[in-house]
């Protein structure tokens, strides 16, 4: 049997059975989406509100707060929510000129690409917090005289050191593993789709 | 456009979700998440929707962008689903009816990206709309649907097994 000869029973009979009513199609408009572009979309515009919420927090800590060493660590904090939101809104941007309808070929490359960049960035923005968190953390520390690692000694320096690089490796880790596990596959699954295109 | 509006214009349309469906996912489950999630992101983007372009090609791009993107952790490998929305053997012979069902079990084991060229295929669109909407070169959608059909042929004989 030839393709041609199946247009036939494809457009006479087309789908029994399966029939919507409007009220059903009605329904399905509120529901929740699978689409990794919309839900990613969710993310950052959550991840938009807590840094915007952070940065609101740092202005007020800069111009209320009494001890110098709390104005400088909200304003590494403001810096950081500035720098988030500003690569959050980049890439909110870019989502919503992809949500637009291309060519199969076209969204295709435009969700690689977008989720190969909210991953990398995500990776990127996590990354750099630990250590700014952890050099704070130790500095506040240490200027609590009550705290034990007062006055702060070489060794101590060089554990907290390593405590931190063991921290950091084990941040990598985790979050790379949550990303592929999230994003990984279908990723790659979408990669190999791709290279079909260029096929024939 | 307002909801109601979008709906009844959707319920017109709907067998050509149904058929996307139908070609992409087993299970009925399957569909039904498939289902939902094309009309939800056609509504999510009908403001895109300018009106130069028929509602049924728009509708077809939206469907096909979502339903090949659209993963499904374990994929189970029936086929069973796929022919019995499509076909009905009480209106035609077996032997002709049995073709029918060994094609479109050819077709289920296509990849996504050639399921969608002959959907449109058998939807008459033509090889410049085909193109188009795929986003290839017409040339290439040539050259596609030669290796398909070529396929298709070698595909259906091992399922069609005629009885003398």
């Amino acid at each position: 049997m030839e393709l041609d000869e199946l247009k036939k029973d494809w457009n006479s009979k087309g789908v029994k059975d399966q029939q919507r009513s409007v009220d059903n199609i009605a329904s399905l408009l509120n529901s929740d989406t699978a689409s990794v572009l919309h839900k990613i979309k969710k993310s950052i515009v959550i991840e938009l509100v807590i840094s915007f919420a952070f940065a609101a927090l740092s202005v007020y800590v800069i111009l209320f707060s009494y001890l110098n060493i709390y104005k400088i660590l909200y304003s590494v904090v403001g810096i950081l929510c500035i720098l988030f939101i500003a690569v959050l809104y980049f890439l909110l941007k870019k989502i919503n000129a992809a949500l637009k309808i291309y060519t199969v070929k076209k969204n295709l490359e435009q969700i690689i690409h977008i989720t190969e960049e909210y991953t990398k960035r995500y990776m990127q923005l996590t990354m750099l917090l630990l250590p700014i968190c952890f050099v704070f953390g130790v500095w506040l520390s240490y200027n609590d005289p009550e705290m034990a690692m007062y006055p702060l000694t070489w060794k101590t320096v060089i554990i907290l050191l390593l405590c931190m690089l063991m921290a950091m490796v084990l941040l990598y880790a985790f979050t790379k593993w949550y990303l592929r596990k999230l994003y990984g596959n279908y990723i790659q699954q979408l990669k190999t789709l791709l290279k079909e295109f260029d096929e024939e | 456009m307002q909801e109601k509006e979008f709906v009844e214009l959707l319920n017109r349309h709907q067998n050509i979700i149904h058929k996307i469906c139908n070609v992409y996912m087993d299970e009925q489950a399957d569909k039904e998440d498939l289902f939902q999630e094309i009309t939800l992101q056609a509504w999510r983007s009908i403001h895109n929707f300018r009106g130069d372009a028929q509602f049924s090609t728009w509708l077809y791009r939206v469907a096909l962008n979502t339903a090949i993107t659209f993963f499904k952790k374990e994929q189970k490998q029936s086929h069973t689903s796929f022919t019995e929305h499509f076909t009905d053997i009480t209106e035609q012979p077996s032997s002709i009816e049995d073709q029918v069902q060994a094609m479109y079990k050819a077709i289920s084991q296509l990849s996504k990206i050639d399921k969608a060229l002959v959907m449109l295929y058998l939807d008459d669109y033509s090889y410049k709309e085909m193109a188009e909407i795929i986003g290839i070169t017409v040339t290439n959608v040539g050259a596609k649907m030669n290796r398909i059909k070529t396929k298709l042929k070698e595909e259906t004989k091992k399922y069609y097994h005629p009885t003398n």
